[in-house]
């Protein structure tokens, strides 16, 4: 365990961030949206994973919205699994909308039902994603 | 001093490890293995204001926002983690020449480059979205470091380079084969190597003018010809170092470096399909028609 925190705290410590396309031409900054859905699937895709919620607006209609996440290879270093997120979870997500204004976001955390954060800066040494390590 | 002295550590643990380094049959050092690559592309000194995304180090960067905000978590850049160095090691990263990192444009192309990056946000049409978003092949500079790793493979008489990003390859011949005729255009270009002790050398022509080097300078020229270093230092580090010589751009070469930090043994190269995994076109500019089938 030792050991994956040092290695963490390198790569927090160091790593540029980079993705396989720029935020800005794809995303708004200005737009940040958080949404409460349940989870209708996970894909574990190259070159970015996404994740898709069915999310009940307040007229009652539900909308699938999806969101970029990292790369599968990112999740599963952090220990993330295929199963981690199942399918029918409760989750809210924070993120920013793509520029076509449609139901999509770049997905910045993922909050459980627990009260878990995903993804975020929260995800520091110690969190569960290293320990899984 | 601290500097001096780490990079004397470095020396003395090369000039080591060379004289016993693990070889292959056919006399190569064996370098095969999984390795990310760290540091290679920075920015240079007066870089252009960028309107889609600058690296982290620009401030102009919306990852860089000062209220932690930003839209990229630290979940990114951690697919290409790396075993801890053996010992202290001080790396070059970066551009190293220039020293000043001031790159010698010819000032019409400076000039030119800083226009498309203007075209780029909102892109005024296909040509001004970055070439990884449309899923080009990376070129030697774009293999998304940070996410993605490497893996070399050595048949004998060759060295291949396995990119993790995009599912590309390069083929590096040893053999002393002259490369191939100009009209042969390639985004990885024609690579020829030899090993000149520890250091792998490698010449690579034939680009096809379709190849970035950062967010900053989105394209170079056909007439790229690039020479690279890879130094074996130890079991887990290999040292690199680029030298960039593209008359159609630049005034003289200059150099760009990095290095290979060997993978955790579990590291494997998932399954990597751009165009079916990317919805980049269609969040900025729409979904295109139905598809019946």
């Amino acid at each position: 365990m030792k050991y994956f925190a040092a290695v963490w705290f390198l790569l927090a410590a160091s790593a540029p961030l980079a993705a396989h396309h720029a935020f800005a031409a794809e995303f708004d900054v200005d737009q940040p949206v958080k949404v409460h859905g349940t989870v209708t699937k996970l894909d574990w895709v190259n070159p970015h994973a996404w994740i898709y919620v069915d999310v009940k607006g307040p007229d009652g209609k539900v909308v699938n919205w999806h969101f970029e996440l990292g790369p599968p290879n990112a999740l599963f270093r952090l220990g993330w699994r295929k199963d981690s997120i199942p399918a029918g979870l409760e989750v809210d997500i924070t993120g920013f909308r793509a520029k076509n204004g449609g139901e999509v976001g770049n997905g910045r955390s993922i909050i459980l039902p627990d009260g878990k954060e995903l993804f975020s800066g929260g995800s520091g040494p110690g969190s569960r994603g290293a320990e899984k390590q | 001093m601290r500097l001096f002295i780490s990079l004397s550590s470095v020396l003395l643990v090369s000039a080591a490890y060379a004289q016993n380094l693990p070889r292959l049959p056919d006399g190569q050092p064996d370098i095969q293995g999984m390795y990310s690559r760290n540091g290679l592309v920075g920015l240079e000194s007066n870089a252009p204001e960028n309107p889609i995304d600058p690296s982290d180090k620009n401030p102009l960067s919306v990852s860089s926002r000062g209220d932690g905000l930003g839209p990229y978590p630290k979940i990114f850049n951690e697919g290409g983690s790396r075993i801890r160095p053996q010992g202290r090691q001080a790396h070059r990263t970066g551009i190293v020449d220039p020293a000043d990192k001031k790159l010698p444009w010819k000032p019409e192309e400076d000039e030119r480059r800083r226009q498309f990056l203007l075209k780029m946000n909102p892109p005024s049409d296909l040509r001004h979205v970055e070439l990884n978003a449309r899923c080009t092949l990376p070129g030697p500079f774009q293999g998304e470091d940070g996410n993605n790793p490497y893996q070399f493979l050595q048949p004998s008489g060759e060295v291949v380079m396995l990119y993790d990003y995009n599912h590309t390859s390069r083929v590096i011949h040893l053999d002393g084969r002259p490369h191939l005729p100009k009209d042969i255009r390639l985004f990885m270009g024609d690579s020829i190597g030899h090993w000149d002790g520890n250091t792998l050398v490698v010449d690579t022509t034939n680009f096809n003018g379709r190849v970035a080097y950062s967010r900053e300078i989105p394209y170079l020229s056909d007439q790229l010809h690039t020479v690279e270093r890879f130094t074996v230092t130890d079991a887990n580090t290999i040292e690199y170092e680029v030298t960039i010589d593209d008359p159609g751009l630049f005034t003289k070469p200059w150099k760009t470096a990095g290095y290979f930090a060997r993978s955790p043994k579990d590291t494997q190269s998932l399954e990597f399909a751009c165009a079916e995994g990317s919805q980049t076109l269609v969040n900025i500019f729409g979904n295109p028609p139905e598809v019946t089938r």
